[in-house]
């Protein structure tokens, strides 16, 4: 029975190259892209330089879109950590309704595209005196983007947190004269921390490709990184180049990141979505 | 299997001495009840526990002894009734607040954390000065028998050496009682009754009052001063081990330590309780029709004449002695041997068996445990 086990192996590996062509093919391309003089019509460009590469960080335009995305990612994950992990932690050792309530949040944001949801704050928040100065600011941009991102470091933070025990953790701390504050802090977080690092990633990574709210609730106003890139490849004249250029330095950014996780979290296993709780159920 | 394992005490005799400054206290609970749902955990439990002594509770899972200890940890809150320590009503006082230190049967210790750090975390809490720590953990590895593995991550131990961190962590800040919820459950049989040695030993040393959470007799009889028989949320018995092996006060108790034979037999009209020639006694108060009598392997003999008659079932070889099964009638009758002696018993072999009426507890019969 040697041919089937070959043909299987054979379509394995079928398999393997059409994933890595339809997952890599876009991102070469994009690559070449950025480093072409000219490329028409043909398979492989004219010409290679680093011409775009200078010419995109030279702009000041950009480097400012570029800065406010970081830091509206930046600030989305920060808030996050504060928001989720408190009552994350407090839902496993004391009130488990809170966890079902912060699970249905979760999904909300899934319940409607991301257009929908732009346009109801901005009209929400409009809609009365007291937030109506706020309906174009960049804070209500960020506020957008806590509520958008979260359920991507809610979901591998409660995954950690079921391997870890961390029930069992709060009880031996309790016990040993430990406040929730400091346990949290002490015993929680660095028992989590990959769960924590790969949802603070992906928190980033939405925040950072967001478009549908930074657009509609500020305009122009304040150009993301996003922004700036689909106002480029919708004016005749704009840079194409620079767009690949920023799109590869995402990417290799989040590549490299994830490699330095993955190494980091060989000890402590991801668990991205919650799974069965290894914990030993009290009576 | 690692050396500290099998450590035997002889280490220990000349160890330092280990300051334990605090006073033993005592820990008196007063009419404990906790329902989950329908289910009764505790039922109105009453329990002493003198400063310095051990109480082990002993019970079968689902009996309320892990919610016992956990009510007394404040780790579960009781739905009415009072916990006492030294004196002092802990009833409203968070887990962190009271006087104890824990050991779970999952070990329980910081994995981010290394041995020494695991050990001085509740100094660390109390922000005790760095060279206090130190000292107290260099102490406390010495008393466990792990000095110089102070530097090694849990996950770098066996289950058993975990299980000593464990007890040094919940030692450290010089508690006035210990709580111990299954300490040894899950570790090998060989390294359970090496530690339960220990623990006994140390809890002695310190004089630490303690309770002990187990579904082990023999665990519980080794190590306890009293042992506190739970079952269905309620103690049923509390007693030193060997009244408790000896003297059963109550039939649930008769029944749950040591592997006892347990015949139903009719209570005559002279309200005398026979078995055929092997023993008769006078039935106890309120028992109706039948009692039920209750005797221990080792007591039942095998006589020449005279006695029950019974047919040998199966004979199991256990060392020292074989346990013979004998059919009498309709029971089968468990009867330890000497081994020596039993050389002479084969399967279907006509024996006669006799009981001393002092090794016999009657109890009311109908109601089943």
């Amino acid at each position: 029975m040697t041919v089937p086990s070959l043909g299987r192996g054979r379509a394995r590996w079928l398999l393997f190259a059409a994933a890595g062509a339809y997952f890599g093919l876009p991102v070469l391309a994009t690559a070449l892209y950025a480093f072409a003089t000219v490329w028409r019509s043909k398979a492989l460009p004219d010409g290679y330089t680093l011409d775009h590469v200078r010419d995109t960080f030279g702009d000041a335009r950009l480097v400012a879109a570029v800065g406010r995305s970081l830091l509206l990612g930046g600030l989305a994950v920060l808030i996050i950590n504060v928001v989720v992990l408190p009552p994350l932690y407090w839902a496993r050792v004391r009130n488990p309704q809170l966890r079902s309530v912060m699970q249905t949040c979760a999904l909300l944001p899934f319940a409607l595209p991301f257009l929908v949801i732009a346009y109801g704050i901005k009209n929400l928040a409009g809609a009365n005196g007291l937030t109506a100065p706020w309906s174009a600011s960049w804070q209500l941009v960020l506020l957008g983007h806590v509520a958008l991102a979260f359920p991507f470091f809610l979901w591998p933070v409660d995954g950690a947190m079921a391997a870890a025990d961390v029930r069992r953790l709060h009880e031996a701390a309790a016990t040993s004269g430990a406040g929730p504050v400091r346990t949290l802090l002490a015993v929680v977080v660095p028992n989590i921390r990959t769960g924590i690092l790969t949802g603070s990633i992906l928190a980033f990574a939405t925040s950072f490709g967001e478009y549908s709210i930074a657009r509609i609730i500020t305009g122009t106003s304040y150009e993301t990184l996003p922004v700036w890139m689909v106002n480029e490849l919708n004016q005749t004249a704009g840079n194409r180049f620079g767009v690949a250029v920023m799109t590869i330095t995402s990417f290799l950014i989040v590549l490299a990141v994830s490699v330095v996780v993955a190494v980091a979290a060989r000890d402590q296993p991801v668990q991205l979505l919650p799974g069965v709780s290894t914990a030993k159920e009290t009576p | 299997m690692t050396p500290t394992d099998l450590r035997v005490d002889a280490h220990h005799v000349d160890a330092p001495y280990v300051r334990h400054c605090a006073e033993p206290s005592g820990v008196v609970v007063r009419g404990l009840t906790k329902r989950y749902g329908r289910v009764a955990a505790l039922e109105d439990v009453d329990l002493e526990v003198e400063p310095g002594e051990l109480v082990a509770l002993l019970g079968s899972s689902g009996s309320g002894k892990t919610t016992l200890l956990r009510v007394v940890a404040g780790l579960v809150e009781a739905d009415a009734g009072q916990v006492n320590i030294g004196g002092r009503d802990v009833s409203r006082v968070p887990t962190r607040a009271r006087p104890i230190g824990m050991v779970f049967q999952s070990y329980a210790l910081f994995p981010n954390m290394t041995v020494a750090r695991n050990i001085a975390f509740p100094l660390t809490v109390r922000r005790r000065s760095q060279a206090e720590r130190t000292e107290r953990v260099d102490e406390l590895l010495d008393l466990v028998g792990l000095a110089g593995l102070g530097d090694r991550y849990p996950s770098q131990l066996s289950g058993g050496q975990q299980q000593r961190v464990a007890l040094a962590r919940a030692l450290a800040p010089e508690p006035e009682v210990l709580l111990l919820d299954e300490p040894l459950s899950a570790l090998d049989a060989v390294i359970r009754t090496g530690l339960r040695d220990e623990i006994r030993r140390i809890q002695q040393r310190l004089g630490i009052t303690a309770l002990y959470v187990t579904h082990d007799q023999s665990e519980a009889l080794a190590i306890a001063d009293r042992v506190a028989i739970m079952s269905g949320g309620r103690i049923e018995e509390c007693a030193p081990p060997a009244e408790i092996y000896e003297r059963p006060a109550s039939r649930f108790a008769a029944l749950f330590v040591g592997s006892r034979n347990a015949l139903e037999l009719p209570v005559d009209s002279d309200r005398v309780v026979r078995w055929g020639q092997a023993f008769a006694l006078p039935a106890p108060a309120g028992a109706n029709g039948t009692a039920l009598a209750v005797f221990r392997p080792e007591d039942v003999e095998l006589v020449d004449n005279g006695g029950v008659e019974g047919r040998v079932d199966v004979a199991t070889f256990l060392g020292a002695t074989t346990r013979v099964h004998v059919r009498v009638e309709h029971h089968l009758v468990a009867v330890d041997v000497p081994s020596r002696r039993a050389a002479g018993v084969a399967v279907g072999d006509q024996v006669h068996l006799a009981v001393p009426g002092r090794a016999v507890r009657l109890f009311t019969a109908g109601e089943h445990a």
